[in-house]
């Protein structure tokens, strides 16, 4: 049974079909990538698997069970998370509390026991926080951690947003394009993290990503789409000589 | 002593704008709409308590509980069937739309309960404290300790507990507040509870001082005078707005000619907008280049 299926999905805006009868499973463990020229519709199969917008047809399967209309206010306890282009962090708040945020699913206390902050809630964000602090060390974000979002440069956001995700303690991390506004740099230390998030923590990656070089250094399996369908599914050479992708990319030889 | 009995008066009234001020800063925080139809609900508060304190006769403390219980409903109610249609639509719309809501409670409430002024009567009327010549009556008391308390209460349930710290994540950002698993839906619906209980609180407390009548929800106006004077957005901003402004009122009346009592809030609005226009406490942080 695979982690995450996708069943001949299909979605259209208007007259653009953004995405087309496009099925593809993604396997417990695996880095998955998707790749494709702009509009292919990646982060049209992103807001889909986290339910942002509905699917036109075609069924979404997370570990065996239909989550085609489950809300998407469910789909952080179904064990998946996920960063964005441009980050939606929460601007006016600290790194750490934007971190804390993750842990909502987690928290079992009730109100008034949070209000009176009893032994067990204290106990309970002890835990949290020694969480926290754990993907802190991870990411190398301990110098930032009580400046308030707003100040942070771009690429300090984006490692936060990918901190925050793994505060939910995923079974699989959604990464929409996490190189894209970096430096070269900056580029090079996603491969590192993306293999530990990958390898220390156990969670599946799948990611939008263009950069080809870190695609193929950390993924397992890449999927090539353009114009809303799949190209072609496989390993990361199988893909980057594959005719269909070359002529997507590069046109039709005259 | 004039000094000090005006002060009391004029915090004990400011509490009530700002208990209103707190119910637009809420609904404003997290939903981006803006209601204007607060101090109806307010009024609706208040005819509710005296139903059950004094038309049906419960105990003062049931009546409270239960209006609390009922005004908490009716706000997630609206949230629920009035405002969430409203989604994706303009601000202009959904501002006329309160605004229209607040013309029906009026005249709801006058279909009801009549148009004659009404008194709700507490165990605690007409009682007063000597404070070596400052006189004051148990019901301001009561207004300014409830306040108060419920000011702590909300401090720290917005500060520590689940759902209070759901709200200020939905209030920033609605996007990742869903992908933190919140269902920012039902917080919507939460927060006009909230806010309609909070308004409801304004109503029982202001009860026994002023007239109970369809009218009373008017004061709604000066109550978003004092939320912008604080820095719409800002709750400590939205009590201290109130208090302000429930103390010129005071002061106005008895040392300027007439009327100036019944403007000063607007006075002051305007003075504010002009010297410090993101408010007392400034919630729109600068933007960095």
């Amino acid at each position: 049974m695979s982690l995450l299926a996708m069943n001949d999905v299909s979605l259209s805006f208007g007259g653009v079909k953004a995405v087309q009868d496009v099925s593809f499973s993604v396997e417990k463990g695996e880095v998955f990538s998707i790749i494709g020229p702009n509009g292919a519709g990646k982060s049209t199969l992103f807001n889909l698997i986290s339910r942002l917008y509905d699917c036109e047809s075609g069924q979404i399967f997370w570990q065996g069970e239909e989550i085609t209309s489950v809300p998407s206010h469910r789909i952080a306890e179904l064990g998946i998370a996920r960063t964005f282009q441009n980050t939606e962090l929460f601007e006016h708040e600290t790194v750490l509390r934007n971190l804390l945020i993750g842990k909502h699913i987690h928290r079992r206390s009730n109100a008034v026991a949070d209000m009176f902050f009893l032994p067990s809630v204290r106990r309970q964000e002890l835990v949290f926080r020694k969480e926290v602090e754990d993907v802190i060390d991870l990411l190398n974000l301990q110098h930032y951690r009580d400046q308030v979002i707003a100040n942070l440069p771009y690429g300090v956001r984006k490692m936060v947003e990918v901190a925050r995700a793994l505060c939910i303690q995923p079974k699989a991390v959604l990464l929409d394009e996490p190189s894209s506004g970096l430096n070269p740099e900056e580029t090079e230390d996603v491969s590192f993290w993306i293999e530990d998030i990958n390898e220390e923590l156990g969670a599946t990656v799948i990611m939008v990503e263009h950069d080809m070089k870190l695609v193929s250094q950390v993924s397992d399996r890449v999927l090539a789409l353009a114009d809303g369908q799949v190209l072609a599914t496989g390993t990361p050479p199988e893909i980057q000589q594959h005719p269909e992708v070359l002529r997507a990319y590069l046109g039709d030889a005259e | 002593m004039e000094v000090l009995q005006l002060l009391v008066s004029g915090v004990s009234q400011g509490c009530v704008y700002g208990l209103i001020a707190l119910g637009f800063v809420l609904i404003y925080k997290a939903t981006e709409m803006v209601n204007f139809a607060q101090g109806e609900i307010m009024m609706l508060g208040a005819f509710v308590a005296f139903t059950f304190a004094n038309l049906l006769g419960w105990p003062f403390w049931m009546a409270v509980i239960m209006t609390l219980l009922v005004m908490a409903a009716f706000g997630a109610l609206t949230e629920r069937l009035i405002l969430r249609p409203m989604i994706g639509e303009p601000p202009f719309s959904v501002l006329m739309l309160t605004i229209g809501m607040g013309y029906v409670l009026r005249a709801g409430a006058g279909a009801i309960w009549g148009n004659e002024p009404r008194t709700l009567t507490t165990p605690y009327s007409g009682g007063i404290v000597d404070l070596g010549g400052v006189i004051i009556g148990y019901e301001n008391i009561v207004i300014i300790v409830g306040t108060a308390v419920l000011c702590l209460v909300l401090f720290l349930f917005f500060r520590y507990s689940r759902v209070g710290i759901a709200m200020q994540a939905t209030s920033q950002n609605q996007l990742a507040a869903y992908y933190m698993g919140i269902p920012v839906k039902r917080i919507y619906s939460l927060v006009w509870a909230l806010s309609a209980g909070i308004a409801a609180t304004a109503g029982i407390l202001v009860a026994p001082v002023a007239l109970v009548d369809p009218l009373m929800g008017f004061i709604g106006i000066k109550a978003f005078a004092a939320a912008i004077v604080g820095g719409f957005g800002s709750l400590p901003g939205a009590i201290l707005g109130g208090i302000i402004i429930g103390v010129v009122e005071q002061f106005a009346a008895l040392y300027l000619p007439p009327g100036f009592s019944e403007t000063s809030a607007y006075v002051i609005l305007l003075v504010m907008l002009l010297v410090r226009p993101e408010g007392l406490f400034a919630t729109m942080l600068q933007k960095k280049v």
